[in-house]
């Protein structure tokens, strides 16, 4: 082991005792002796609306130089220092909210609860990045995500993740996709913000559970590059989709490809597509009757994967507020517990009637079917496509960024021999910027 | 020589691994400062915690116990100020910890940029293999991980459920097979009972005819029984069915007794001492004691409040059913008011500060669990008048006299419904409803007489006289319908014409007064503080009907029953009535 390597393993292990230094301290609060009564709480003043038009505006302008820095310049070291600026602003500064991939739960919210208003900048910082995507690919995920720039920073030592890996753990994101709704959509919780793995190091402190999930997290990302944003990033499964159909695509080489290889190994992330061979014969009919084969069994795939998520709803239901107090509710009715929490204590208070909150419970529990039914379908028609698309052959003569899964980082562009004479040229001044 | 060996030599490279090596060194040091100062908290801390527990129990159950209130208020300092600097520190190391993080990952990239290797272009590989392997390998590890979360979902498939359709229906049945709450008791059932300070309605005047006019302590000619009360206080007795209720309480102890009607045998004693709560007792003045306020009762529980802010329940038969501590009343010479009751809401009159603290308000709490039913605040100071729920012509209203608003509320709801503009400090004497108008007291300056049928603030409407001589400080008034009587301290009995408020007569005797008159068989019963019970006829003309004494102090307002009047002095409750 070399002596770089024995200092970022070091380091790794030091950052688990991370985890004890951000978590803080619960603090009950003083029990007065003296007949002093707490003073009501008072609710603080609306937050200033200036900040977040200011955000915004930020995010509109790091979005236009992200875009600019990868298509245009294609620089590197300049995309760098704006995903650095980009993580102290968004997430130190800001302490990481309000973010487009927490957004995802307001817009879930709200397309589902007529109760629920979103705030025109949460469903402005969704859909702008959105916006950008459709024109220029992934600049957001290149340099103006601060999750995806504190990942960034701690790649240290990257290892490649064998594609048929990738391919099978990127489904977790479907997956969390799919919940996220679901969690947001019934009323449960924005299961994207709660379980936001970086929040607490933006924040300086929190949850220790978090704290150690982002620890790890980072912890994995010394060697794979943005394990968040590959495998588990709700909004990315969104970007992917826009990025496939954007007008303007980060290329590897500014010119033709001339299949030197020299970008082979480049992309820490996996994103370039190597050119195809032509298929022998034998094997092309195998995968011919196995493509037969799933696209007849795609509607048993989604009704199954439907059918299990619809039955996992008695447990996920639990998270919601509601179903959570009457399962406490009911159980302290049975004798399974006997003291009461606050939760309880505080329903009893209002004299509303067990059979009401039951009920309310139940209403709650079928919601969760009902969706479970419509994430199963979705992530059921994701395994079924991610199946067939293993049997297909894709016909390419030359190395590609893959329009989905390149986070426009600008990692590859200095491994092109071509590049390499446009930035000569460039310095010599006969060229201008492509 | 080597793009490498270049690179090694250049001080850009030098600096990098430099900076690298100092980042990870400040990053390792302030690690290792945070996790000792994190495991001090949780590992050390908490032992500590318990034993700032057990100290609060132990002063739970020795209020008195100084030394250890000392040593508490001592270690509970000392903890907060040590997790205060230690979550300072916390929150500073981290952000250090950050900072030293992003420098050592920033400076080992620049490094790592010097030490860069060309890819190798000749690496000979087999892409279709490759390919072929890799998309077989991408199916079995989606199948793989199909086949984990199916488990994982028919593993919860296997776990038990709560069905709350089939719960709601078994609760639903449970409740219908329980034995129903006892109903409260009717107002009819209330008015043949005494179930608060003055009465049913609060207003002084007993049903009954057979009350006796007097007795001779001498020869106990006239007197049923004489029993000791074990703690002091000045609140009056309440009477339901066959027992009577007092409290008593000094600076330590709180409780309530229970006494036989015929016996006056002490039936049980209900002890409120030892909750939580303030330490310290309350700042209250001799003449108002700790247990100044009357109990209450539905004829299911019976509640005490006490100057300490202590408020409780206990069944008729003497098992405590809740306690609750409201906190101590900022009163300026102490808690007073009494309870009353609707339905099965306890009422409560929790008036303190000045007008503008807007600390008081009136509490309704559900008998039967403690709950607090509904809270109203209300702009008035501290004040002593006992509220009363009175039916009017068209409901129920709940009557309540501060300074300086007299409120009329919904006693189901704590709505409020009128309010008048017409007292002032030291509000003392309760108010009164008779025929259809409210009386209240303006210390030292008016009777008054009010309209009840009101909605807002009819300060301007619904005055219909007032009276400004002969009026008392402390006890409260009493009518018959035709004719209101006042009492003052110093011992003036005035008698006003119910309609218009003209004076129609009034008559000094000696001695002092602090308990309020009452009528009973169109006579006014009067008590002095020297134990003198005055007789006289509630008529526009005065007409003395006798007298007699006991050899005690009497402060409390006297609670009647069937044939009998119930006297309660500061150490004694007697019972005056024939012998059967």
């Amino acid at each position: 082991m070399t002596a770089r390597n024995v200092n970022i393993l070091v380091i790794a292990l030091l950052m688990l005792f991370c985890c004890s230094a951000l978590a803080v301290e619960n603090f009950p609060p003083p029990d007065f002796e003296s007949g002093y009564t707490l003073p009501d709480t008072e609710v603080p003043e609306a937050k200033n609306m200036q900040h977040e038009y200011i955000a915004l505006g930020v995010l509109f302008v790091a979005l236009s130089i992200s875009a600019y820095l990868s298509l245009k310049n294609r620089n590197r070291k300049l995309i760098f220092s704006l995903m650095i600026f980009s993580m102290l602003y968004f997430g130190f500064f800001r302490k990481g909210c309000i973010c487009p991939i927490g957004s995802i739960g307001n817009v879930a919210l709200s397309a589902f609860s007529s109760d629920y208003a979103i705030p025109l900048i949460a469903l402005a910082f969704f859909l702008l990045p959105l916006i950008f995507t459709v024109f220029f690919g992934r600049v957001f995920c290149s340099a103006v995500c601060p999750l995806g720039a504190i990942q960034d920073l701690v790649l240290l030592k990257p290892i490649s993740v064998p594609s048929w890996l990738e391919n099978s753990l990127r489904i977790l994101a479907y997956l969390y996709l799919g919940l996220a709704v679901l969690f947001a959509a019934t009323g449960a919780s924005f299961i994207i913000c709660r379980y936001d793995p970086f929040i607490a190091i933006f924040r300086l402190g929190g949850n220790l559970n978090i704290v150690i999930l982002g620890v790890c997290l980072l912890l994995i990302g010394i060697f794979i590059g943005r394990p968040y944003c590959r495998f588990l990033c709700p909004y990315s499964v969104i970007l992917r989709q826009f990025s496939r159909i954007s007008r303007k695509k980060v290329s590897i080489t500014p010119d033709d490809c001339i299949k030197c290889k020299l970008c082979e190994d480049a992309c820490p992330f996996g994103a370039i597509d190597k050119p195809t061979q032509p298929w022998p014969g034998g094997s092309y009919i195998k995968d011919k009757k196995l493509l037969a084969m799933l696209i007849v069994l795609t509607p048993v795939i989604i009704f199954i994967s439907g059918w299990l998520l619809s039955s996992a709803s008695p447990p996920l239901s639990r998270s919601h507020p509601t179903v959570s107090l009457a399962q406490r509710i009911y159980l302290e009715e049975n004798k399974t517990f006997t003291d009461s929490t606050d939760a309880s204590d505080a329903f009893r208070a209002t004299g509303k009637t067990i059979n009401t909150l039951y009920s309310e419970a139940s209403a709650v529990k079928e919601q969760f079917t009902l969706g479970g039914w419509f994430v199963g379908t979705f992530v059921g028609f994701v395994i079924a496509a991610k199946l067939i698309g293993s049997t297909i052959r894709w016909r390419r003569t030359e190395y590609l960024a893959n329009p989905a899964s390149c986070l426009a980082c600008g990692r590859c562009f200095k491994y092109c021999p071509k590049e390499q004479v446009r930035l000569k040229k460039k310095s010599s001044g006969n060229i201008d910027d492509k | 020589m080597t793009n490498e060996k270049q690179n090694k030599l250049s001080p850009w490279h030098q600096t990098a691994v430099a900076i690298t090596l100092i980042s990870a060194i400040v990053a390792c040091i302030i690690v290792i400062a945070i996790s000792i100062s994190y495991v001090k908290t949780t590992i050390v801390q908490p032992e500590r915690e318990e034993q700032l527990v057990r100290l609060k129990q132990i002063i739970i159950d020795q209020p008195n116990n100084q030394q250890v209130l000392d040593f508490l208020r001592e270690l509970d300092l000392e903890f907060r100020k040590q997790r205060t600097a230690r979550i300072e520190f916390a929150k500073k190391g981290n952000l250090l910890l950050i900072i030293s993080l992003i420098a050592f990952a920033l400076s080992f990239k620049w490094a790592s940029a010097f030490k860069q290797q060309l890819p190798n272009p000749c690496k000979e590989s087999n892409d279709l293999a490759e390919q072929i392997i890799n998309a077989s390998w991408s199916r079995r590890a989606i199948l793989a991980g199909v086949i984990l979360l199916a488990s994982i979902a028919i593993y919860n498939l296997t776990q038990p459920d709560i069905d709350f359709d089939k719960a709601s229906v078994l609760a639903k049945a449970e409740n219908e097979n329980k034995p129903p709450i006892p109903a409260f008791p009717t107002f009819e059932e209330f008015n043949d009972n005494w179930p608060a300070f003055r009465g049913p309605q609060g207003n002084g005047v007993s049903k009954h005819a057979n009350i006796p006019t007097g007795f001779n302590a001498e020869t106990k000619e006239g007197m049923l029984w004489q029993t000791n009360v074990p703690l002091p206080g000045f609140n009056s007795p309440i009477v339901w069915g066959e027992k009577v209720f007092l409290s008593g309480a000094t600076e330590t102890q709180r409780q309530i007794f229970c006494f036989d009607v015929n016996s006056g045998e002490l039936l049980w004693t209900g002890d409120l001492s030892s909750l939580p709560g303030a330490t310290e007792p309350p700042d209250v003045m001799e003449d108002t004691g700790f247990a100044a306020s009357s109990m209450t009762t539905d004829g299911i529980n019976v509640y005490a409040i006490f100057a300490s802010g202590h408020i409780g329940a206990f069944s008729l038969d003497g098992k405590k059913v809740w306690a609750r501590y409201l906190g101590i009343p900022d009163s300026t010479y102490g808690y007073a008011s009494s309870l009353t009751m609707y339905q099965n809401l306890v009422i409560v009159q929790y008036d303190q500060g000045e007008t503008d603290d807007e600390l008081s308000k009136m509490i309704a709490i559900n008998g039967q669990t403690g709950k607090t039913a509904w809270e109203t605040k209300r702009s008035v100071a501290n004040s002593w008048p006992s509220p009363i729920v009175v039916k009017t012509e068209s409901s129920f209203q709940l009557i309540t006299a501060a300074d300086p608003w007299v409120i009329s509320y919904d006693p189901a709801t704590g709505k409020q419904l009128w309010q008048i503009d017409c007292l002032g400090t030291d509000s003392a004497p309760s108010p009164i409803y008779a025929n259809g108008l409210a009386f209240v007291i303006m210390p030292y300056s008016e009777l008054i007489a009010l309209d009840t049928n009101g909605q807002g603030d009819v300060t301007e409407t619904a005055i219909k006289w007032a009276a400004d001589e002969g009026i008392p400080d402390i006890c409260s008034p009493v009518s018959n319908d035709s004719e209101v009587f006042t009492l003052t301290t110093g011992g003036t009995l005035s008698c006003f014409n119910f309609s218009d408020g003209k004076k129609l007569w009034e008559k000094e005797f000696d001695g002092e007064f602090n308990a309020s008159p009452s009528i009973a068989a169109d006579n006014l019963f009067l008590f002095s503080i020297k134990g003198d019970m005055i007789v006289v006829k509630a008529s526009p003309k005065f007409e003395e009907v006798r007298r007699s004494k006991i050899n005690d102090k009497v402060y409390a307002s006297p609670a009647f029953m069937d044939g009998k009047i119930f006297i309660r002095s500061v150490e004694n409750l007697y019972c005056i009535g024939a012998a059967n």
